[in-house]
């Protein structure tokens, strides 16, 4: 597929899974109902519930997504390996932990939001600044940094999870298994993912020499440091707006990046946008399954991404290695 | 063969170290254009350490290093990398790629950040494909390359980037008998066009002698020798070198040079 019709069909899809998460809710709005709306008609509960309800959180579930899928693609090329995500490397971990405690406290709204951010940051500069050490980074060492890290907040978690009175049990799970329905305000993610992009895309084209490795980087002439702090700092910034928008969802800033690399393009000019549109994607159907599949009871939009990714990504890695 | 007054390369005082080792102390090193080097040594006495100083991919304890007259230190990274390309002994292959976008990296320092390859960086690329025998491999898959054919395509890159000044780390590691006469004869052939220049890490000594017309010796320690390869290159030279008796013979093209048992040492 040509890198035009590619671009324009993950528009389609990201267009369609939202007008899917306007269509579909528990209260009942008929395909009709939908369309008199969308024309500025229609009565005004049914408005209030598609523009004032359901698009904010479509806005919010696509954000996060693109978010994460960008901060993944980021640092895959950062770490030059393809293991490397936001969550794995600990970040959503250590906001977790922050979030939790101001649970615990009995904070909400903006305080709960700072603290997950704050807690986000922390654990990324954390992850770089052990990993450093006496040398340049090494993606291994940073990778198993992340990783030990990331059991460490684990633990934490879980010791928090036990002190926890139980009426409060139930919101922190949801949060640590990504929950839509904190975030109120879409607008703060969507600065952060277009100063994400334009900090990352215009010089995309170094990122694919940089993917091949440091040191053939700075023999072609890429500024090897500069470009690895840029990278370090955007994705760090990408994933804590990512986690204090929406919690832990796993998953997808590991694999979106991967199934547009399988998909044959692994230009980052292409794969940047690309990666944040299919996570953006991917996540408004995912809350959309979420918020139906068992309604009135909604699941955490995590397990979701999970369950529909885990089996996509195995079946498209299948293909690929036949294919080899 | 002309020699330019303005050479090439030009290395004076140079003090390489890694890990402790002294690589070279005090090298003296002109590359004129035209001109073909050989780089030879045993493991682990710093030839990759000193091709990377000499790229500018790291700094050296002491010395200067001047291209066309002008301090390495002074030239930009981009425009450095459009005077001097190197080919580095291990190639990660990191993300899947096709052998023609691999290729393409090298246009890398030539295009402005902003500008996306056209057909004639396509073009470029096809030419160097073919010049190292890959020519059709353009929409293969990088992981479904075998050794031999990865390395050639560490070459056909080099070739897209066309450097003065190729600085080449075992150009002809993984390569078959025919591919290894061909890459060097391809070197060789494009050292000796007009204001281009090599030199390349070589652990074949014969292959040295046919296609390099100069040779820089690393004996360890920081001892070095360089010069034209017939004054350098002897068997008591090469048996100092390797610590491993060699002897040579009258070949075709000049000396052969036979290794011997180890124990005659």
């Amino acid at each position: 597929m040509r890198t035009p019709a590619f671009l324009a069909l993950l528009t389609a899809l990201a267009l369609a899974s939202v007008l899917v998460a306007l269509a579909i809710g528990s209260a009942s709005i008929s395909t009709a109902e939908l369309w008199a709306a969308l024309r500025g008609a229609g009565s005004e509960t049914t408005r209030i519930v598609l523009f004032e309800l359901r698009l904010p959180r479509a806005f919010i579930a696509f954000l996060t997504g693109a978010l994460l899928a960008l901060a993944g693609a980021l640092l895959q090329v950062l770490l030059r390996n393809p293991l490397a995500d936001p969550y794995v490397l600990g970040v959503s971990g250590g906001a977790a932990v922050a979030a939790l405690v101001a649970m615990l406290l009995g904070v909400a709204g903006l305080a709960l939001t700072g603290s997950a951010f704050a807690g986000g940051l922390i654990a990324t500069l954390l992850v770089f600044g052990l990993a450093r050490g006496p040398g340049a980074w090494s993606g291994t060492r940073l990778l198993l940094t992340g990783v030990v890290l990331a059991a460490g907040w684990g633990a934490l978690i879980g010791f928090i999870l036990s002190l926890s009175p139980d009426a409060g049990l139930r919101g922190m799970l949801f949060w640590l298994m990504g929950d839509l329905s904190y975030a109120s305000d879409w607008r703060p993610a969507l600065a952060v993912l277009v100063v994400g992009l334009l900090a990352t895309w215009p010089t995309a084209r170094s990122l694919n020499v940089m993917a091949r490795g440091e040191l053939l980087a700075g023999s072609l002439g890429v500024d090897v440091r500069r470009t690895n702090l840029r990278l370090f700092a955007v994705s760090a910034l990408l994933t804590a707006t990512a986690v204090t928008q929406a919690g832990s969802i796993g998953f997808v800033g590991l694999v979106v990046p991967h199934l547009v690399r399988l998909a044959g393009f692994t230009d980052h000019r292409v794969l940047l946008p690309a990666a944040a549109l299919a996570g953006g994607t991917l996540v408004v159907f995912a809350d959309s399954v979420a918020r139906t599949l068992l309604a009135p009871q909604q699941l955490p939009v995590g397990v979701v991404t999970a369950l529909l990714g885990v089996p996509l990504f195995l079946y498209l890695l299948q293909r690929e290695a036949g294919r080899a | 063969m002309t020699v330019n007054a303005a050479p090439l390369f030009a290395v004076s005082g140079l003090n390489v170290a890694i890990g402790g080792v002294t690589v070279c102390r005090d090298l003296e090193l002109v590359i004129h254009a035209g001109q073909c080097w050989a780089v030879l040594g045993m493991n682990g006495s710093g030839k990759t350490t000193l091709l990377h100083t000499l790229a500018g991919l790291r700094s050296a304890a002491g010395g200067e290093i001047l291209l066309d007259g002008q301090p390495l230190t002074q030239i930009g990274r981009r425009e450095m990398a459009r005077r001097v390309g190197v080919l580095l002994q291990d190639l990660p292959q990191g993300f899947p790629a096709t052998v023609i976008e691999s290729a393409l990296t090298g246009r890398h320092p030539h295009l402005s950040p902003w500008q996306w390859e056209g057909a004639a960086d396509r073009e470029l690329a096809r030419a160097a494909l073919a010049a190292v025998d890959l020519g059709g491999f353009e929409r293969r898959q990088v992981g479904t390359l075998s050794g031999g054919e990865w390395r050639r395509l560490g070459l056909a890159t080099l070739l897209v980037q066309n450097p003065a000044l190729a600085l080449l780390d075992e150009p002809v590691n993984h390569l078959d008998l025919h591919h290894q006469h061909r890459v060097l004869a391809l070197l060789r052939n494009r050292a000796a066009s007009p204001g281009h220049g090599a030199a390349m890490v070589l652990h074949d000594v014969n292959l040295a002698r046919r296609y390099c017309d100069h040779a820089l010796l690393l004996f360890g320690k920081g001892e070095t020798r360089a010069g034209p390869i017939d004054e350098v290159f002897d068997a008591r030279t090469l048996t100092r070198l390797y610590r491993h008796p060699v002897n040579a013979l009258d070949g075709p093209h000049g000396p052969l040079y036979i290794p011997g048992d180890p124990e005659e040492i």
